[in-house]
């Protein structure tokens, strides 16, 4: 019996971004560069770690546009053009670096880029198969999330939409994962007093919380965020551990700021000559990343006096902070579990899935090394919600504490000066469509497929996403276009259905473009 | 890339430079004057990042402002040193991209983006007051005013009336008009339609009012706000622990062996300031959005 337990939390969440009506969209290289940087290497850890035999358990929330992206098949015939012209880049760049001391490295992302097609292939191009095989060993426990990543606390006066929310996202892993999810990954850790009743009402079992939302909870923890807790509407939650998020962002001891590691700004799509890079950069001419990167971060220097980078000397990094992690997890359930006696443990260590592989480059490895000491430690042991639910009998009773995990720990990032503007028409929306969910009973069949779109533009719009680019102010054209969009066209299929003018080729297009949920009814909307 | 815009606009930038006098250059021309100008500064030590924000604004560099300066300095040095011989592709603004971008392989949608583009309702001509929590000290209120309402108040609005917005402290109480704990009162703009209001205490609830105040100080309420909770902000003081079996799927009676874990609590203001330093300019030069979530955790 080891004395406690590891429990990693990867949230993989992009927002549903597909423009099928165009040949290359900028931003859709988000989800290509996620891919590319870390699900697939998430993928091929867990690949070696099978191979190798090691014990590991870890738990991941794949959002419902993430799944529907990936198993889109436009989107995997554009990731697979994408795919081969990075490919070809790679080796146009080991000509191109022929005699200079990055040539090594050409020949690297060469190779591991070749590496990745096959493994892409190895799943027949939906990754989510790769996610499923892992899931069905038990090395993986998938949960779910919000249809489309909405701040719940923000719909508190329209139930409908909670609901809609909720439901979606359960349907939609059933479809894509084949069995109904125990646990759900809320929007940001977004949570309301009263949001528990909505999802044992969806029979979500647990879910998770940031810190503040078990230890301001009432009363108060017995065993602090070591030990989960359970609502009296019955709904479980973990708590995130302190320790482990500040040993991976503190800036004197966090791991991915350390100056052998691959510096994310220098890329070569900035520095080749315009000519050359031309096809690999987007299509405006606009200078972006293309995931060929060369140098470390070297240190407090500017961009032009970074050093070449060594993907040896990196993973040497990564193997020593992943012996420095578990050595702290090892003394941190050792003095845990004098002051629990009665609960083994667990420490919660909740992450984006994104920062492993795109922001830290090499965080997948990392995590390899981390599922493996686990594996051969007596301490600690890397276990799912579902594992250690099994493992314990009895819980504490609270009511957890509104809180989410954004900047400052509430909902300000979602809700300011540069987003606001938003909320009175997703409100009026929101009223709007749980009340058409109540009236329209026995739809004619147009109607029918006139509120189910309508039902899609309304949750497209909610996504969390677009109010948190605009907070950051960065692409924010992008953003509030999108909220413009699908409030425009939520509008006029209202105004097509109440008066009987039905805008057919109109809303074919509309229905193209935004597949979203195709299973959707829009009854779910109903208070 | 520079030498194909339009020679008005390279003009334009090249004031907004400093350079005078260059009318009668040809379009290559103005463009070398340019770029010695900004590679003198970029390459300067000295240079700060301001005058770099200066320069970048006056060549329309996106998002300047909150790139660090070295990336800054390298995007105006990329103005320069990449030169494209091929024109251009016809660049259509697309349908909602962030940047211009690709070529359409569709047909495109029969109503125009310009009519999902088009600015949102301004009101959806219905009564509305609504309240939000912010955080334990802030609440956001926005509100919506009917036609009807708007010329009610309009007529109303003279000597020395003035709209007024309420937030009412009605923690543990069936607000009734006039019993709450406390009331914070502003005089507003009707037009702003926002207002964020600080309140005293976390864990509290509040409902707000818009009304109208008589100058000998009568308010008459129009809208009512539902009601918000503000989230707490510390440990409750509440230490009985219940609990419940999870096998048999209800509460039981049960004395804990575990002496308990002092709760740690996270200051938010000591957030990994050169860590955020480092790495908070990073969405403006990926576009990825929500990639950048966990610069803020």
């Amino acid at each position: 019996m080891p004395t406690g337990y590891l429990m990693i939390v990867l949230h993989a969440h992009l927002p549903f971004i597909r423009h099928p009506q165009y040949e290359e969209f900028m931003e859709e290289r988000w989800l290509f560069e996620a891919m590319i940087e870390t699900y697939i290497p998430l993928l091929q850890v867990f690949e070696r770690l099978e191979m190798d035999k090691i014990d590991f358990y870890i738990t991941m929330s794949l959002t419902p546009p993430l799944l529907e992206m990936l198993t889109d098949k436009v989107l995997q015939q554009k990731f697979r053009r994408h795919l081969d012209k990075l490919i070809d880049l790679s080796k146009k760049e080991v000509s191109y670096t022929k005699n200079t001391p990055f040539n090594l490295l050409a020949l690297y992302y060469e190779r591991i880029f070749n590496e990745e097609k096959k493994t892409y292939e190895r799943y027949k191009g939906n990754l989510v198969n790769g996610f499923k095989r892992f899931a069905k060993e038990g090395n993986l426990e998938l949960i779910t999330c919000a249809a489309t990543h909405g701040i719940l606390p923000f719909m508190r006066e329209y139930p409908g939409s909670i609901n809609a929310q909720l439901k979606i996202g359960i349907q939609t892993h059933k479809r894509h994962l084949d069995i109904a999810p125990r646990g759900m990954w809320l929007p940001e850790c977004a949570y309301f007093s009263g949001l528990d009743k909505y999802m044992k009402n969806a029979d979500i079992e647990y879910s998770f919380l940031d810190t503040h939302g078990i230890v301001y909870g009432e009363p108060r923890p017995l065993y602090s965020t070591y030990a989960p807790v359970i609502t009296p509407n019955e709904v479980i939650f973990f708590g995130r551990d302190l320790e482990s998020s500040e040993q991976v962002w503190s800036a004197t001891t966090g791991y991915p700021g350390d100056f052998s590691y691959r510096e994310f700004y220098r890329d070569i799509g900035f520095d080749r000559p315009y000519e050359y890079i031309k096809d690999y950069i987007d299509r405006s001419g606009e200078r972006i990343n293309t995931g060929i990167k060369y140098y470390r971060i070297t240190g407090k220097v500017s961009l032009s006096n970074k050093e070449t980078y060594d993907p040896q000397k990196a993973l040497e990094t990564a193997r020593r902070h992943a012996d420095d992690f578990i050595y702290k997890k090892e003394l941190q359930t050792k003095r845990l579990s004098q002051q629990m006696n009665d609960i083994p443990p667990v420490i919660v260590a909740p992450y984006d899935a994104e920062l492993y592989g795109h922001w830290w480059y090499e965080g997948p490895k990392f995590l390899e090394f981390v599922l493996r000491n686990a594996d051969s430690s007596d301490v600690v042991k890397t276990i799912t919600p579902s594992q250690y639910l099994s493992k314990i009998s009895k819980i504490q009773i609270m009511e957890v504490a509104p809180s989410s995990w954004g900047a400052n720990g509430y909902y300000e990032v979602w809700l300011n000066g540069s987003n606001d503007w938003i909320y009175p028409h997703l409100h009026e929306l929101e009223n709007r469509m749980e009340n058409l969910a109540a009236t329209y009973e026995k739809p004619k069949n147009i109607e029918k497929k006139i509120l189910n779109q309508m039902a899609r533009e309304l949750l497209l719009a909610q996504s969390s996403d677009w109010a948190f680019i605009m907070s950051t102010d960065t692409t924010t054209r992008y953003a509030r276009n999108r909220t413009r969009v699908h409030i425009n066209r939520f509008l006029k299929l209202n105004d097509d259905l109440v008066s009987g003018r039905y805008d057919l080729g109109w809303l074919k297009e509309v229905s193209w473009e935004d597949n979203i949920f195709p299973d959707l009814d829009y009854r779910v909307f109903r208070r | 890339m520079l030498v194909e815009k339009k020679k008005k606009e390279l003009l334009k930038m090249a004031r907004g430079l400093g350079l005078k006098g260059i009318h009668h250059l040809k379009k290559s021309d103005i463009v070398e004057k340019m770029k010695e100008v900004v590679l003198n500064f970029v390459e300067d030590e000295k240079t700060t990042k301001k005058q770099l924000n200066k320069i970048a604004s006056a060549l329309k560099v996106r998002y300047y402002a909150k790139l660090q300066k070295e990336i800054l300095k390298e995007r105006l040095r990329s103005l320069f040193t990449t030169q494209r011989e091929v024109p251009a592709p016809k660049i259509k603004a697309s349908l909602s991209s962030s940047s211009i971008s690709a070529t359409r392989i569709k047909k495109p949608l029969k109503v125009s983006p310009e009519y999902e583009e088009k600015p949102l309702p301004k009101t959806y001509d219905t009564d509305r007051l609504v309240l939000m929590p912010v955080n334990p000290y802030w609440v956001h209120t926005y509100w919506q005013l009917s036609g009807k309402t708007q010329t009610r108040i309009e007529n109303q609005l003279k000597d020395g009336v003035k709209p007024i917005l309420r937030v009412y402290d009605v923690t543990f109480i069936e607000f009734n008009g006039s019993n709450a704990h406390r009331t914070l009162e502003a005089t507003v703009n009707l037009d702003t339609n926002k207002w964020y209001m600080n309140v005293p205490f976390p864990n509290a609830s509040y409902i707000a009012e818009l009304g109208l105040k008589s100058p000998e100080g009568r308010f008459i309420p129009l809208l009512r706000s539902n009601v918000v909770k503000t989230p707490r902000a510390s440990v409750s003081s509440k230490s009985d622990v219940e609990w419940y079996d999870l096998k048999r799927r209800r509460r039981i009676t049960y004395e804990p062996t575990g002496k308990g874990v002092n709760i740690v609590e996270r200051l938010f203001i000591l957030s990994s300031a050169e860590f955020v330093e480092r790495y908070k300019n990073i969405t403006g030069y990926s576009g990825g959005g929500s990639f950048a979530r966990y610069l803020e955790r």
